[in-house]
């Protein structure tokens, strides 16, 4: 009974409301309500309210890596607590996992995706380019210059988690790592968001946009995007660590060494469900669009279930099952995205020579 | 194996091998995904009649023809891991290629011209580097080696007149685990490099700096070894940059025409014409096709095509695959080779 309520209750807050002016507003947005009662996607519509929510991600991750920066610099030169970088290394890296599914645009062509988070690293790229860092002079090491010189393996996340989780001398490599990220950031801040970035691109779709023919295919962009995350939930974050049951690979797990691997995924969800949420919005049809963001939160359950950080989960028999569990889990939240939402925005993501080679 | 090649020739001179003939003597090649996504492996005679239309098992991308017998090997598209060798006669698939550990096919491939081995494209995506598979297409495609290509991302290799082979080196890093994310956009350098008939690196013509991002992807070569090139830049997309280049004696050349944006920054494909007076690059992204003079380089004519993708020297002119069907197109005029179809031609026709 009292699931019954609860039930009903939950669909009552998802309902549209009429309100006063004409126009439905969903409750649980309070953002105009558009599909199905118009029948249609309202492209424009929906590309203003995605880019408020990357905006919002793409901000975060600046501030994040700022303040790892500032850490940094204030554990190696002023002795401030070790606990403070380790604090900001982990705020990074989650505000950098929503962005994970976004590897188009300012990302691309700054190369972001290797040069943020190298990984997977098969063949410890980023300890051999750390390795040759710390060779040089003290006084380079700490230069941002220094490292927008090196290997991408060297430039990012996993080049600092290194630092930090190993016996590597973290100082001062640690302020010119983590200087070069925060340039990274804003770079790829002002690259979307600044004058002439490619959020302008986005809202001047049309038939003489060098990238975007029209508001649909934007749509279609952050579509694939959020399709494109869960499948490196769950390819690479879960099922490299997996490996056969005979054979696991504990230390294929993202960021193993800092015990991240969790908590990256759950940020990377929790992006999938804002975009949903807040950026597709009314565009989707509100049953459709609650029943999708709930097996995003049965997700999330399935997660908080695993208990053990990823790493260990796997090498045990009885908790890799709630690994498996989880990784199929993200592969049916893939399969209500098809479903759910696809069609709701009438993305076509047919076959066409046009895509591209 | 030089011995094995021996026998081969011994036998190959008592039996009589099939040849093309007896597969109705097509002059095109193309895959086609039909309108329930299944992908087709379809040849089509002179006058675009289908003489052959076989399954392959995953969207295709490109076709490598063996330069005697009726056997095609029908690539997957990029990322692809596995290639099909089809023997066209007897409608049968003769053996399947499959890309070993740690690497992936870009879709393209050619035969020796002995018609002995084969050479494929390939990404060693651990490693970002370019590969040159070699496979032993008398002993049921075995593989037999791997060779640099010359720089990162390989993607059309075609055989030169001399026998030698031309390698377009896009210099795009991808990774299967980022799918289809370019990794190096920054830092990406592209070039065309040569082989010789043996897969040693000859020559390596590397992009001047102010174009090292705009990808040498798909080349043509003429009797003489002059090379056409459709580019795709992938640099900043608010630029204006070339979608064609040339290579002759005086050199790598970028050539302007007015209708280069139309294209949007991707030449699709390439291919000289018969007469070997123009070439053609067409623009699947931008519905069109443009041409330029294969002596100067000036730009000719463009075309509205749509979806115009897979072009291959034909007659005096070329062949183009678009959404409208297969025609035959010369500096002055264009004829229909093969009508819609109930699918989409994918990317590259391939001439034999």
């Amino acid at each position: 009974m009292i699931r019954a309520i609860v039930l009903l209750m939950s669909l009552l807050l998802v309902l549209p409301v009429k309100a006063q002016t004409g126009t439905e507003i969903s409750k649980e947005l309070g953002l105009p309500y558009w599909a199905p009662g118009r029948g249609e996607v309202d492209h424009d519509a929906l590309r203003r309210r995605s880019l408020n929510v990357l905006e919002r991600q793409y901000s975060a991750f600046v501030v994040a890596s700022e303040e790892l920066h500032d850490s940094a610099i204030a554990y190696c030169d002023a002795d401030a607590p070790r606990e403070d970088v380790v604090t900001a290394f982990r705020a990074a890296w989650l505000a950098w996992a929503p962005l994970d599914s976004y590897q188009f645009g300012p990302v691309e062509f700054n190369g972001a995706v290797l040069s943020v988070n190298f990984w997977p690293d098969k063949k410890n790229f980023t300890g051999r380019a750390l390795a040759g860092l710390l060779k040089q002079p003290l006084q380079s090491q700490r230069d941002p210059a220094t490292i927008a010189a090196a290997s991408a393996a060297v430039q990012g996340l996993p080049a600092i988690e290194m630092l930090l989780f190993t016996e590597a001398p973290e100082c001062p490599a640690i302020t010119g790592v983590s200087g070069f990220l925060a340039q990274m950031a804003q770079r790829l801040y002002d690259d979307w968001f600044g004058p002439d970035g490619w959020a302008d691109l986005a809202r001047a779709a049309g038939p003489d946009n060098p990238v975007y023919l029209s508001a649909e295919e934007f749509t279609k962009t952050l579509y694939t995007a959020l399709d494109f995350g869960l499948i490196r939930i769950s390819e690479q974050r879960l099922g490299r660590p997996l490996g056969t049951f005979d054979r696991s690979f504990p230390t294929r797990a993202e960021a193993w060494r800092s015990g991240l691997s969790n908590a990256i995924i759950g940020a990377q969800l929790d992006g999938v469900a804002a975009m949903i949420r807040e950026g597709f919005a009314g565009d989707i049809r509100d049953p459709d669009r609650a029943w999708v963001l709930k097996v995003i939160g049965q997700t999330q359950t399935r997660l908080d279930r695993v208990a053990l950080p990823i790493s260990d989960a796997v090498a045990d028999p009885v908790s890799r099952v709630r690994v498996e569990v989880l990784k199929q889990k993200v592969d049916a939240l893939r399969l209500s995205l098809a479903e759910d939402i696809g069609p709701g925005l009438g993305v076509d993501t047919g076959f066409s020579p046009a895509d591209g080679d | 194996m030089r011995r094995r090649g021996f026998l081969a020739g011994a036998v190959a001179s008592v039996v009589a091998q099939p040849t093309w003939a007896n597969a109705g003597s097509p002059a095109l090649l193309s895959a086609l995904n039909d309108t329930n996504n299944n992908a087709w492996l379809v040849g089509l005679t002179r006058s675009g009649t289908v003489t052959f239309r076989l399954p392959i098992p995953g969207r295709g991308h490109a076709a490598a023809a063996h330069p005697s017998r009726p056997v095609a090997v029908a690539f997957a598209r990029r990322p692809g891991r596995f290639a099909v060798v089809i023997d066209c006669a007897e409608g049968v698939e003769a053996a399947r290629l499959s890309a070993p550990e740690g690497r992936h096919f870009y879709g393209h491939g050619a035969f020796t011209e002995d018609g002995r081995y084969l050479l494929t494209t390939e990404n060693a995506f651990d490693d970002g580097q370019g590969r040159i598979g070699v496979w032993d297409a008398g002993d049921r495609f075995k593989r037999l080696d791997d060779l640099p290509s010359g720089g990162v991302g390989p993607h059309e290799i075609l055989r030169l007149p001399n026998g030698g082979f031309a390698v377009a080196n896009g210099g795009i890093q991808t990774h299967p685990n980022s799918g289809r994310t370019r990794l190096n956009v920054p830092t990406m350098r592209t070039n065309l490099a040569f082989l010789d008939p043996w897969g040693a690196i000859s020559n390596v013509v590397e992009a001047p700096d102010t174009q090292r991002q705009n990808s040498i992807r798909h080349i043509d070569a003429d009797a003489v070894g002059r090379i056409a090139i459709a580019l795709q830049w992938q640099g900043d997309p608010r630029k204006r940059a070339p979608v064609a280049a040339m290579l002759n004696e005086q050199g790598l050349t970028y050539l302007e025409h007015p209708a280069t944006m139309r294209l949007k920054h991707y030449g699709g494909s390439v291919a000289i014409a018969g007469n070997g007076q123009s070439f053609f690059v067409t623009g699947p992204k931008g519905d069109s096709v443009l041409s330029f003079d294969m002596d100067s380089g000036a730009p000719l004519a463009a075309y509205d095509m749509p979806l115009a993708s897979g072009v291959a020297t034909f007659g005096s002119g070329v062949a183009i695959s678009s959404s409208s069907g297969i025609a035959a197109m010369t500096a002055e005029a264009k004829t229909q080779l093969a009508g819609k179809v109930d699918g989409v031609w994918d990317n590259h026709l391939v001439r034999l």
